[in-house]
C-alpha cells in the first residue's frame, strides 16, 4: 500500500515535469515566442548533442575547480568547526566575525580575486571555497553542539577522554547535520565555479556561456545551463550516496519496522 | 559492617536551590539498596555526586576505604534513558566501556559475549538500538553498565521510561539477574513496589532539601515474585514506607 502510494507520488511529480516541458515546446512550435528569446527544449537538446565535445571540454574544467574548492572548503570547514566546538574562547571571539563575513556577497569579490590572482584556476577555486565553507562550518558546529547532554554525562562518568568523546559520541552524532551542510555546499560548488569563470579565463562553462551569449546562440546558453544543472545534481547524488554509506544506522531509524522484542 | 561504598554528610546547593541536606548512606558488598524519594527531590544530583561527575559542597564519597569525591570512572552509572549510541550495534554499545579503557575490539567482544544470554540479548548482537524494543534496550544499557564496573552499579530509575507491563517483567528479570551476578547496587526510584521487590534495604528521602527520613530493612524471603505482594509482611512494610514517604513536614 505504502509502496503504491510512493509510485503515485513519483508519477505525479514526473507528470508535472513532462507537462511543463510540453507547454514550453509548444511556445516554440506555435511561434508564441521567437526561438532566439526562448528556444524550445528540442532545440536545446539538439544544441547539447551537437556541441557535446565542446561542452565536455569546458565542463571538465568547471567540475575540477568545483571539486577541488569543495574539498578544501570541507577540510577547512570541519577543522574550524571542531576548533570552535572544542574551545569556548575561540567560539566567543571568532563566531561573530564568521557570521559577519557572510554578509559580504561573494559575487562582488570575484572581480577583486581576478585582480589579485589573475585569470587562472586559483581565483575560481577560492570563490568555490568561500561559497562552500560557511554552510559546512555552521552545520558541523550545530551538530556538535546539540549532542544529548545526558549522553555526554555518561561518557564523563565512564571517564572518557576528550578524543574518545569526539570519536564515539560527538562526531557520529553530528553526521546528519554535517551532511545537510555538505549537500547545500555541494550544489553551490558548481555555481561558485561558474561565477568565478564569468570574470574571465580561457576555459570553463562560465567562459563558454559568455561566449555563446555574445553570439546570441540562446539555445547554446540554455544547453550550458542544463549542463550546470546536471553537474549540480550529480554532485548532490554523490554526497547522498556517501551519506548512506557513512550512516548505515539511519536506514533503521527511518524505516517504520516494528522493534524486535524478546522477553526473558 | 562490610561496607563497599559510603556517602558521608553530603550537602549540595545550587544557586537558589538547596538540594541535598546532610545525606549519609552506605552500601554493603552484594547488597541491593534503594533510595526512594518524591520526584525532583535531588536523587539524581546525589547519584552524580556518588558517580564523581559532580562535586558536593560538603561531605565525602568513600569507596572501599578510599576517598572518591569528584573522581569519575570508579562506579558504573545507568540512566532512565538507555543512552545507547544509535550508530553502533548492540554488541559495540555494550562493549563501549571496554573500548574506552583501551581494550581492542576482539578482546572486548570476547569479554562481553558470554553475558548476552543472561541479559536476554542473545542473537541480537548485530542489531542497531533503534531496531529493539524499549525493554531490550534497557537490558542492553544495564549490560553496558555491568561491563563498566561489576562491583558497584548505580541505577537511576532504570525502568522509569517503560510501560507498566514491561516494567514489571523487567523488575522480575532484574531480580533473577541479581541472583547470578555479584554486584552491589544502588537504585533510585519513586516506585514503592519496585523498591520493596528488589531491595535489601530502602532509604526514604524527604522533599527538597532532601535528607534521609528513615531507613527500612526489607526482610521478605527470596525469591520474591508477584505472590510476594500478597504477603502480610509486605503489605505492612509498604504501608509504613508510604506513610513515611507522604508525610510532609507541617510547615508545608
Amino acid at each position: 500500500m505504502k509502496k503504491w502510494r510512493n509510485t503515485v507520488d513519483h508519477l505525479m511529480s514526473a507528470g508535472v515535469g513532462v507537462l511543463f516541458l510540453f507547454l514550453w515546446e509548444m511556445t516554440g512550435r506555435l511561434q508564441i515566442l521567437p526561438a532566439y528569446l526562448l528556444p524550445p527544449p528540442s532545440r536545446i537538446l539538439l544544441a547539447m548533442v551537437r556541441n557535446a565535445d565542446l561542452l565536455w571540454q569546458h565542463a571538465r574544467i568547471t567540475l575540477l575547480q568545483a571539486v577541488v574548492g569543495f574539498a578544501i572548503a570541507m577540510l577547512l570547514g570541519c577543522l574550524l568547526a571542531l576548533w570552535l566546538d572544542y574551545s569556548p574562547l575561540a567560539r566567543k571571539t571568532l563566531y561573530p566575525y564568521l557570521i559577519t563575513s557572510q554578509t559580504v556577497p561573494i559575487i562582488v569579490l570575484a572581480p577583486l580575486f581576478a585582480m589579485w590572482f589573475g585569470f587562472g584556476i586559483l581565483p575560481k577555486v577560492l570563490i568555490v571555497v568561500l561559497v562552500c565553507f560557511f554552510p559546512i562550518t555552521i552545520s558541523l558546529m550545530e551538530g556538535l553542539a546539540t549532542v544529548d547532554k545526558e549522553l555526554m554525562d555518561l561518557m564523563h562518568a565512564m571517564d572518557a577522554s576528550t578524543w574518545q568523546k569526539y570519536r564515539w559520541v560527538k562526531l557520529p552524532a553530528a553526521m546528519p547535520s554535517l551532511f545537510s551542510g555538505l549537500k547545500i555546499s555541494g550544489t553551490y560548488s558548481i555555481m561558485g565555479a561558474v561565477i568565478g569563470e564569468w570574470i574571465g579565463g580561457r576555459m570553463g562553462l562560465g567562459v563558454y556561456m559568455l561566449r555563446v551569449r555574445q553570439s546570441f546562440a540562446t539555445d547554446q546558453v540554455f544547453a550550458v545551463i542544463t549542463v550546470i544543472v546536471i553537474l549540480s545534481i550529480l554532485v548532490l547524488k554523490i554526497i547522498q550516496l556517501a551519506e548512506e554509506k557513512a550512516m548505515p544506522w539511519q536506514q533503521h531509524d527511518q524505516s517504520q519496522e516494528e522493534p524486535v522484542d524478546q522477553q526473558k | 559492617m562490610d561496607s563497599i561504598l559510603e556517602a558521608k554528610n553530603i550537602k549540595k546547593s545550587f544557586v537558589r536551590l538547596h538540594t541535598l541536606e546532610n545525606i549519609s548512606l552506605h552500601l554493603n558488598r552484594k547488597e541491593f539498596v534503594t533510595i526512594l524519594g518524591p520526584s525532583g527531590c535531588g536523587k539524581s544530583t546525589l547519584f552524580s555526586i556518588i558517580a564523581g561527575i559532580a562535586l558536593p559542597d560538603q561531605g565525602d564519597v568513600i569507596i572501599e576505604g578510599e576517598k572518591y569525591t569528584g573522581i569519575a570512572g570508579r562506579v558504573s552509572f545507568m540512566h532512565q534513558k538507555d543512552l545507547l549510541l544509535p550508530w553502533r550495534n548492540i554488541l559495540d554499545n555494550v562493549c563501549l566501556p571496554l573500548f574506552l579503557k583501551g581494550i581492542n575490539q576482539r578482546q572486548a567482544h570476547a569479554e562481553a559475549l558470554p553475558h548476552f544470554a543472561l541479559f536476554g540479548l542473545e542473537g541480537f548482537e548485530k542489531y542497531y538500538p533503534a531496531q529493539l524494543s524499549g525493554g531490550m534496550r534497557q537490558r542492553a544499557a544495564l549490560l553496558r553498565t555491568f561491563m563498566f564496573s561489576q562491583d558497584i552499579m548505580l541505577l537511576d530509575e532504570p525502568f522509569g521510561g517503560l510501560d507498566a507491563l514491561t516494567r514489571q517483567t523487567m523488575q522480575q528479570w532484574l531480580m533473577n539477574v541479581m541472583e547470578e551476578i555479584e554486584s552491589s547496587v544502588l537504585l533510585i526510584t519513586h516506585d514503592v513496589d519496585e523498591a520493596l521487590l528488589l531491595s535489601d534495604r530502602v532509604y526514604v528521602l524527604s522533599h527538597r532539601p532532601a535528607e534521609i527520613r528513615k531507613e527500612f530493612r526489607v526482610n521478605l524471603k527470596r525469591p520474591r515474585g508477584l505472590n510476594s505482594f500478597a504477603e502480610p509482611e509486605y503489605i505492612q512494610l509498604k504501608e509504613s514506607v508510604l506513610a513515611c514517604l507522604t508525610d510532609r513536614p507541617s510547615e508545608e
